[in-house]
């Protein structure tokens, strides 16, 4: 019967063997989250049939597909219609799940209903009216992510991630600016003008602002700016490098790496009071902070034994504990679930992105081609976005949480530091 | 010494050639062959002139050779920011050169090689600017006229994914401010 057992229950079987009992209890509540049943999902052709519906038809397949929770049948297979949904006809190709639609055009874009059926009981469930603005202008697909959402809320009961961007670094020059594009990898939006070396993006929670280090006054120090766009203000600027920013998950509190004490320690920047709290004491690099879920722990590296190892402590710098102690670590991502932490490892040479449960065990690989750095989780912590020179230069990919489906976000070859946004509520964000 | 000079000379090319020979440098024999003869009025303040004029160019010469002595990058193994032997050598000639030019000051910048995170190799090149700092302030140079700056891996000197490269990446480079 083993061989019968789903690869992620095998997983989690696995886990919930290798970890000690005190972790048990958050690998059992991160695992719930991940997908071991896709919904079988069709998406018919949308009428009538224009550029638009086609872009529309393609847009909420990729959504649903990326979400892991669908396998998407895009467009009509051959199923003749005459009067209504012909079920039957649907339910030979698996069909749980049908979507059909319309698109109509108005003076400035589209209006359209989308019917959401459940092919074996034969009937609609569900329909959402919507309004798009015209094909090509940049809120066109943000509304179509929208949809995707709202289906895969009303199917799943999930929060859907197709309304999320991904920030990234785009090197040019030797300078660096910030730049946001849709997790699809559509619509490149420049967030900086600074003509200076931008980088290590970081979204507030609210997903309003970008954090980042810029030497836009020739030191490094940290600023933020608008999401879409806009003045930087500085945020902190010590003597010395003011870099590595990341935002509590209830964005309180900004964790940050200074070296105006001598060398590089992690510090926690509480945005209201001002106040800065120290978090590491030692002669060692302590770097690349990333919050738990619930704010309580910090993970980080530190070279403090030799070569960099990944560390975790409390929010307020105590209990330490390190996490790994082989070659080389860097750049902990800690997932949303809780369960698992990413990082960049550095075997046979190369920097690979690998995964490993909140007390150091269950150690995964998930790359195994070029250089691969930068792992940041999507919100839903299925996903995890970085940067990879397999292809030649450095450009920004996601991929799922074991390592499948590798997607290429970006082409240009120039693109370092992905940071994966909260998720974006409206399509103005 | 180049002391003797052919009688035919003129007396500014002379005291050219006391000032320099002093110095103990080479002097270009072509160099006052083309000149008219001064006339005796006005002998005594073209040698003035053209000694001062010779004395600057030389001081200038010599400011140069400091600088470029200071600008000389210095270079770091693999994830170090150790000073190695020839590093320490080439900082006790900047600090000679920084006791001569008591105005000059000058920036530290750390750089890294690409390999390594983005953040780490910002906290290194920060390390070896600082490396070369507080060597230079145990010299004897104040503090006050050094600054540092990490550009991590961000400004390469030389591009390329080899250690030809790589080494030529991790350095410091000094650069003289003010004069």
């Amino acid at each position: 019967m083993r061989g019968a057992i789903p690869p992620i229950a095998a997983l989690v079987a696995a886990l919930l063997l290798a970890a000690p009992a005190a972790a048990q209890q958050e690998v059992t509540l991160g695992i719930r989250g991940y997908v071991d049943d896709a919904i079988e999902i069709a998406i018919d052709d949308l009428e009538p049939a224009s550029a638009a519906a086609t872009t529309m038809a393609g847009i909420l397949a990729f959504d649903l597909e990326y979400s892991l929770r669908f396998d998407v049948l895009e467009g009509n297979p051959g199923v003749v219609e005459r009067s209504g949904v012909d079920y039957e006809a649907w339910a030979v190709f698996g069909t749980e799940y049908l979507v059909t639609g319309t698109l109509d055009p108005t003076g400035a874009g589209f209006r359209g209903a989308l019917e959401i059926h459940n092919v074996p009981f034969a009937r609609p469930i569900r329909e959402i009216s919507f309004a798009l603005p015209a094909a090509g202008s940049p809120g066109f697909r943000a509304a179509v992510h929208a949809l995707s959402d709202r289906i895969i809320k009303e199917l799943t009961g999930e929060e859907g991630i197709a309304q999320t961007k991904i920030a990234f670094a785009s090197r040019r020059r030797g300078d660096k600016e910030i730049y946001t594009i849709h997790y699809d990898g559509h619509e490149p939006v420049r967030v900086t003008r600074l003509d200076t070396i931008s980088m290590t993006p970081d979204w507030h929670p609210s997903g309003r602002e970008i954090c980042f280090t810029s030497f836009a006054t020739g030191d490094p120090d940290l600023y933020c700016a608008a999401a879409g766009g806009g003045r930087a203000r500085a945020v902190s600027s010590h003597e010395g490098l003011d870099m590595a920013p990341a935002w509590s998950p209830d964005g309180t509190r900004l964790a940050l790496t200074l070296t105006k004490d001598g060398n590089a320690e992690i510090y926690a920047l509480d945005r209201g009071a001002r106040s800065l709290r120290r978090l590491t004491y030692n002669l060692g690099i302590d770097t690349a902070p990333s919050w738990s879920p619930n704010g309580r722990q910090i993970v980080f590296e530190s070279d403090r034994t030799g070569r960099s190892q990944i560390w975790a402590m409390d929010a307020e710098g105590a209990n330490l504990r390190q996490l790994t102690f082989g070659g080389e670590a860097h750049s902990p991502a800690w997932s949303p679930l809780g369960d698992r932490i990413a990082y960049v490892e550095r075997i046979g040479g190369r920097f690979q992105i690998v995964t490993i449960g909140v007390d150091g065990s269950s150690r995964r690989v998930l790359t195994s081609v070029g250089e691969n750095e930068d792992p940041s989780w999507s919100p839903d912590g299925l996903h995890i976005a970085f940067s990879s020179t397999r292809h030649g230069g450095s450009d920004i990919y996601t991929m799922d949480w074991d390592g499948g489906h590798v997607r290429r976000t970006t082409r240009g070859g120039a693109y370092v530091s992905p940071s994966w946004s909260p998720r974006l509520g409206g399509p103005d964000r | 010494m180049k002391g003797r000079t052919p009688l035919t000379l003129g007396i500014a090319a002379l005291a050219t050639v006391a000032l320099l020979g002093c110095g103990g440098k080479k002097t270009p024999e072509t160099e006052p062959r083309d000149r008219t003869e001064p006339t005796a009025t006005t002998t005594d303040r073209d040698a003035e002139e053209e000694a001062r004029r010779r004395a600057e160019e030389r001081a200038r010469a010599e400011r140069e050779r400091a600088m470029a002595e200071l600008r000389e990058p210095i270079y770091f193994a693999f994830d170090e920011s150790e000073l190695e032997p020839s590093a320490r050598e080439k900082l006790q000639r900047k600090a000679e050169v920084l006791r001569t030019y008591p105005e000059l000051r000058v920036r530290i910048e750390g750089h890294a090689d690409e390999r390594g995170t983005v953040e780490y190799n910002l906290a290194l090149g920060e390390r070896r600017a600082e490396s070369a700092r507080s060597y230079l302030i145990d010299l004897g140079i104040d503090g006050d006229r050094l600054t540092t700056v990490s550009y991590g891996e961000e400004r390469p000197a030389v591009e390329g994914s080899n250690e030809a490269a790589w080494s030529r990446n991790r350095r410091d480079e000094f650069v003289p401010i003010g004069s």
